[in-house]
């Protein structure tokens, strides 16, 4: 039986208290949220936390605020389900809505919360797997080991972004609230996550994701494309998220991100800039899908083979615009 | 590390995990993890005080300490379904929730679905349909089932896949199960509506 | 004593009658001109109720008092030397009750020797070998804990202490036929090769218009029951109850009974409710023995159940394959030859042939087959629904449906034209009644498809055949009470089929009651009613006349009985309809009135299963049609719907029937598009045991599938009934294929067919 390791509970009340306990309890204390994928790895002995803080009795964490014309506040506690059934998200926010019902299972999404997903474990081949496994190749960097087993010369950890919700986020420029034991502050969603499968989030492990800040809707068209095996289940191999500013029917601005290609959900920049200024066409798209193609560049580390996956580049991305078209018409 | 057997304490609880940290002072330590800490669960309408290590889940709690077994271990990470129970009325993984996260929370089982000796229209148009081939996977399944009938009256073949497709079932196909959440959503509109004459005896030219 | 019965055999579309000898004793056979009012409904499980509310209690939820946990350590290497194993600490810690240790090389030999599992001798030729065990697969047990509680349990395995002798191993297929391989076992991992043959394959080639040949891959598969194996056993003095998720109750009894050497009156084996097995929980296995051993070194019940890993690791396996096919036929698509060369490896174990398909379903004069079994240091494998058909169909219907473009023929007209025909067969019937639902007339050739865009659609067919007798030794027993009540005991088992209410149908057809009015008994080896495991098709061809004819016994002890009362002669008295009636006297009682006027509390009566009648047909057929849609930007396979019509004979239950068609599809599409055992080479270790890396269809997969029921009357038994549990899962992978094939224009000869392989097998084509 798949039992967990013996480990200490906590359920503060407050952030205040959240983050104190994680500070005194130092980088072996672990935040559980919504515990889909942190209990799992747990299981797997992946991970092993002293404690875990549960965020669940925090007052304040969970629920949607505001609307499409100021912008959403959504607090890191609400789960998947909640903020996927939002009226808000589904009508004006398309690409987040899509990401959402993409991850996992129902099951999995009634309990997976937001800011878990974007705090998501990254993810490998050579992680990902039976402890035995770990243990006859004597473990790697990411865990009980020295070495990238991907690329044994690498000096960083390349374990891949797996958060379906988090290149979304990017896309939409959307901000985060970190509060710590020193008070909050607020960043860039892009600027949540670091190149480095080990250290992959750019905050102080004391630090508590409290809230997510989504940009007014406006003229922002969004979408969300994810490659997989299954219908249900399966992490991104990979995400392409796309959110675009229509200036009539020519695209003012363009944001275009992927997941699972990086340890970081990566900005398809070329392609962004192939789209600005022109109206959303069948050439511009293709010629998106084309620098996209040029700048993934996959790792072996995830399902499937890395030939196929760069190959699939082109058509995500040319799924995820394509969306917009009929949207292009609304001015 | 050895524990302690876990035993069921009836006694009124001395101290609860969940609101531990407010009562314990302004900054109090983590539950250690070898001693138990009492949890109270909701349990299919039933109250049960129980001393628990902090990292048994749910599924072990329901099975092992409360005896339960209605709900069933099938991988135990997350990845079958078939430990699905409804918390706070809704559908998640039991295997993948502490026991201590469900402090003062409903929690329904298989057992609990039953409107006392009435069963749920779903469990009779699992029974009536034969939704139920093993059985292994059938009480996850109507938990995640009656979560969605709530949600969505009548649902069509595609809501009910989505609402179920974290759900393994290795022996049906699942088109009985379709059929079975079908004819228990129209039920609940014409309580006397019938299975089709071709779910049941199928196409016979 | 045998007589000389007349029979109508056929189906609804042709029958003809036929003389049979069968014995005396048997009861008038159910023929197709057999008036059956139960028999062919539809009918909810009995055992519905118990499973929709959590009251079924299957192994894993069985509880007794004082019981232990029980867990087994592993080997982490794919082969080495076991040199020493200490649980002394394991031993010392507190809530740890039991311990054990498997060093000795022949500690499951008396398990081995017996095993229904299939699991070969362990190190086959060393059994008399002295000195370290050698360790032949990463998963394979070195010692076993029991303990107050499953954590404890866990701790405790921490504790103990291996020292390994790592080997050189190999478990990749191709790696272990080369000569310098590291050797499985000592006389090396080239397994001696099956050859069968018909005919002269080289003249039918000569003969032939047209002759393809190519190479077919199928992966290993894993079973992936929901519940996993495990058993709970307890001692008695010197007797053993074990609870046990298994297929069969008789086959862990009688493991258990001579590994411990005990009588097997002194084992009992109880499984009332399994959560699935597909032919990998036959006999004890290693995890029975270690159950029981545990308890009794504890002197108190264990319960061991596996996790979803150790499932995954060493408790069995469908084999991979490598299959080399050649086929000539004439212009008119009439088969000249059909020459099968082919290897795979069940890891330790056997069972890696693949032929089946090849010498039984299509007529051809000269057939060969070679089959080659490769050892590798991995799990054993275990028969898997079908055992070697769905990998054989796979390669044939491919290979046909090569032919069939080659020679500008329909695929279906082919399989027509080749067909084996006989009064008592429905297969030509399921053809129609398939390609019909599937609208086959839609099926366009290739380069048709090809002029319809980036999304493509297209159509396959494959034939599905099994043949087993089922047959004695099985035992029933029908007891009428005097307050009406009906039992029907068996001990046998319901592995989720509806074995439980198919038994009711038939005591309930005899009796003239209804199948919810009889109280079936099943699942206990206490009954002394024997039935052999349910893996093959055989549990209700074998236990299902011996029911009948018990239960004819009873009514007719009943009728003497109650004749009297009716003033009517026994022989005139028919049951049905809830009543006792006189035909003659046109008489008649409530079957309760009946038997309160019998003179004891209770009428029983026991019969057992004739030999199968001689000259009538025992397979089963079907034919299975898919449509699928493939995107040719992505390489991904949509199956939109699937036609499966099937025979089982008679079919007893429609609902559970088609149930089982349903069932046996979405295993066939999981097998087609997803599944697929990963072995890592250099560490010998499974790198997907587990449900999220090792892929099986769920609801959003599903396509919409069409299962047709047909009777086919061709009894090789009193009830006329045939095995339905192999059939469906028999051809599903091979429509699918042949569907995309024709697609795209393209053949995929490797399974599963995923979207990266059919991409680069679309990238080939335009190159070409």
């Amino acid at each position: 039986m798949m039992r967990l390791p013996p480990c200490g509970y906590i359920a503060p009340a407050t952030l205040a208290e959240a983050t104190a306990i994680l500070r005194d309890e130092g980088p072996e204390a672990a935040i559980l949220a919504g515990g889909t994928d942190l209990l799992a790895k747990m299981k797997r002995r992946q991970q092993r936390p002293s404690t875990l803080v549960g965020l669940r009795r925090v007052v304040g964490l969970r629920g949607v605020r505001g609307g499409p014309r100021s912008g959403l506040r959504i607090g890191a506690m609400t789960t998947l389900a909640e903020l996927e059934r939002h009226e808000a998200v589904r009508a004006h926010y398309p690409g987040l809505h899509q990401a959402l019902r993409s991850i996992a299972t129902p099951l999995l999404r009634n309990a997976g919360t937001i800011g878990g997903n974007l705090c998501l474990d990254t993810r490998c081949n050579y992680y990902d797997q039976s402890f035995e496994w770990r243990r006859a190749i004597n473990f790697c960097m990411k865990c009980d080991g020295d070495v990238c087993w991907v690329a044994p010369g690498s000096d960083v950890c390349l374990a891949v972004a797996s958060s379906d919700a988090a290149p979304v986020l990017c896309a939409f420029g959307a901000r985060l609230v970190l509060a710590g034991p020193r008070g909050e502050r607020t960043i860039e969603a892009k600027d949540l996550y670091r190149r480095d499968g080990i250290r992959f989030l750019a905050k102080d492990p004391a630090e508590i994701l409290a809230a997510v800040l989504l940009p007014p809707a406006g003229r922002l068209r969004s979408s969300y494309s994810k490659l997989r095996r299954r219908g249900s289940f399966d992490f991104p191999v990979l995400g392409v998220a796309a959110c675009l500013r229509f200036d009539r029917d020519v695209v003012a601005d363009a944001r275009l991100w992927l997941t699972a290609v990086s340890m970081a959900p990566v900005q398809a920049e070329e392609a962004e800039r192939a789209l600005v200024g022109r109206p959303l066409t069948g050439a511009s798209i293709d010629e998106a899908a084309e620098c996209a193609w040029a700048r993934a560049k996959p790792v072996d580390n995830t399902d499937f083979t890395v030939r196929w996956r760069k190959e699939m580049t082109r058509h995500h991305v040319r799924q995820a615009l394509g969306a917009l078209t009929s949207s292009v018409r609304f001015a | 590390m050895a524990r302690l057997v876990k035993r069921r304490v009836n006694a009124r609880p001395r101290r609860r995990a969940g609101i531990l940290a407010r009562q314990a002072g302004r900054r109090p330590g983590p539950v250690d993890p070898h001693r138990r800490v009492f949890l109270r669960l909701h349990v299919n309408g039933a109250d049960h005080t129980i001393a628990v290590a902090p990292h048994r889940t749910l599924l072990e709690i329901l099975r092992e300490d409360l005896g339960l077994t209605g709900t069933k271990h099938g991988c135990e990470l997350g990845e079958c379904g078939t430990c699905t129970v409804l918390l706070d009325g809704i559908p998640v993984l039991s295997c993948l929730a502490l026991g201590l996260e469900c402090d003062d929370r409903p929690v329904v089982t298989v057992e609990g679905l039953a409107d006392g000796p009435t069963p749920h229209p779903l469990q009779e148009a699992f029974t009536e349909l034969g939704a139920a081939q093993c059985g292994y996977c059938t009480p996850g399944i109507l938990c995640a089932a009656k979560a969605l009938l709530e949600a969505d009256p009548d649902p069509n073949r595609d809501a009910i896949r989505e609402a179920l497709s974290g759900n393994l079932c290795r022996c049906t196909g699942y088109i009985k199960i379709f059929e079975a959440v079908e004819l228990a959503a129209k039920r609940r509109r014409e309580p006397r509506a019938a299975p089709s004459r071709e779910t049941l005896f199928g196409r016979r030219d | 004593m045998a007589a000389t019965r007349k029979v109508k055999i056929g189906t609804a579309r042709r029958t003809e009658t036929i003389d049979i000898r069968v014995p005396e004793t048997e009861p008038p056979i159910w023929d197709a001109d057999a008036k059956l009012t139960v028999v062919g409904g539809s009918y909810p499980r009995l055992d519905g109720a118990a499973k929709v509310t959590g009251k079924a209690r299957y192994t894993f939820d069985i509880n007794r008092p004082g019981m232990l946990h029980g867990r087994i350590l592993r080997s982490p290497h794919a082969h080495a030397r076991l040199l020493a194993v200490d649980v002394s600490k394991a031993a010392r810690l507190a809530g740890v009750k039991a311990t054990a240790t498997f060093e000795s090389p022949t500690f499951f030999a008396a398990l081995d020797e017996t095993d229904e599992s299939g699991k070969p001798v362990e190190g086959a030729g060393e059994k008399a070998a002295t000195g370290p065990r050698r360790i032949l697969f990463a998963g394979e047990e070195i010692a076993a804990v029991a303990a107050l509680t499953p954590d404890i349990a866990d701790d405790a395995l921490d504790l103990i202490e291996v020292r390994y002798e790592p080997l050189p191993h190999v478990v990749d297929l191709e790696d272990a036929r080369k000569p310098d391989a590291p050797k499985v076992f000592p006389d090396g991992n080239q397994r001696p090769a099956t050859v069968w043959s018909a005919g002269d394959v080289e003249a039918g080639f000569r003969e032939a218009d047209a002759v393809v040949e190519a190479t077919y891959t199928t992966p290993v598969a894993l079973h992936n029951a929901l519940e996993t194996h495990g058993a709970v056993a307890e001692w008695q003095g010197g007797k053993l109850t074990v609870w046990a998720s298994t297929q069969g109750v008789f086959g862990v009894r009688d493991d258990l009974a001579k590994f411990f050497k005990v009588p097997s009156r002194d084992v009992r084996v109880i499984s009332e409710y399994l959560g699935g097995g597909f032919g990998a929980k036959f006999g004890a296995g290693v995890t029975g023995v270690v159950a029981a051993l545990l308890a009794k070194k504890a002197g108190a019940p264990v319960k061991l159940m596996l996790d979803r890993q150790e499932e995954n690791l060493a408790t069995g396996n469908r084999p991979d394959s490598v299959q080399w096919l050649k086929i000539g036929a004439k212009r008119n698509g009439a088969l000249t030859a059909i020459h099968l060369r082919s290897y795979g490896t069940g890891g330790i174990g056997g069972g890696a042939g693949v032929s089946g398909p090849v010498r039984m379903i299509y007529a051809c004069p000269n057939i060969k087959t070679e089959e080659q079994d490769i050892s590798t240091n991995a799990g054993f494998a275990m028969p898997f629904r079908a055992p070697g058909f769905p990998q054989g169909s796979f390669a044939l219907e491919s290979t046909l449906d090569e032919i069939a473009d080659r020679l500008g023929l329909d695929p279906l007209a082919l399989r027509k034209t080749n067909y084996i025909d006989r009064p008592n067969k429905g297969l030509m019937e399921q053809y129609d009644l398939a390609a019909r639902a599937i609208g086959w007339e839609r099926r366009r050739p290739p380069a048709e498809n090809a002029a319809a865009g980036p999304i493509r659609r297209g159509f396959g067919m494959g034939t599905a055949t099994w043949g087993m007798y089922g047959g004695p030794p099985a035992d029933a027993t029908v007891t009428i009470h005097s307050d009406g009540r009906v039992e029907c005991i068996c001990g046998t088992q319901d592995i989720g089929t509806g074995t439980r209410t198919a038994m009711a149908v038939v005591t309930a057809e005899v009796l003239g009651l209804k199948p919810e009015q009889i109280k079936v008994v099943l699942g206990d080896t206490a009954t002394g009613m024997y039935s052999p495991a349910s893996g093959g098709s055989v549990t209700l061809t074998s236990i299902l006349p011996a029911i009948r004819a018990a239960a004819e016994l009873a009514r007719d002890k009943l009728f003497r009985a109650v004749a009297p009362a009716l003033a009517a002669k026994p022989e005139d008295l028919e049951a049905s309809g809830g009543r006792v009636r006189d035909r003659v006297g046109g008489r008649s009682a409530a079957f309760t009135a009946a038997a309160a006027r019998l003179k004891s509390a209770l009428i029983s009566a026991q019969a057992a299963r004739a030999d199968n009648y001689p000259g009538v047909g025992i397979e089963s057929f079907g034919a299975q049609f898919a449509e699928v849609e493939v995107d040719t930007g992505t390489g991904r396979v949509r199956v939109l719907r699937i036609a499966a019509a099937h025979d089982a004979g008679r079919t007893i239950n429609r609902l559970t029937a088609e149930s089982q068609v349903n069932g046996g599809v979405i295993m066939g599409l999981s097998y087609a598009l997803l599944e697929r055992r990963v072995m890592d080479a250099p560490t010998g270790i499974v790198m997907n045991p587990n449900l999220e890396d090792y892929k099986i269809a769920a609801t959003l997969e599903m396509p919409e599938i069409t299962p047709i029921m047909m009777d086919v009357y061709d009894p090789a038994n009193n009830a006329g009934v045939k095995g339905l549990g192999e059939p469906p899962v028999v051809p599903t992978a091979a429509a699918i294929a042949n569907a995309v094939s024709n697609a795209l224009g393209v053949r995929v000869r490797d399974l599963p067919l995923t979207p990266d392989v059919i991409l680069a097998a679309l990238a080939r084509k335009e190159q070409a």
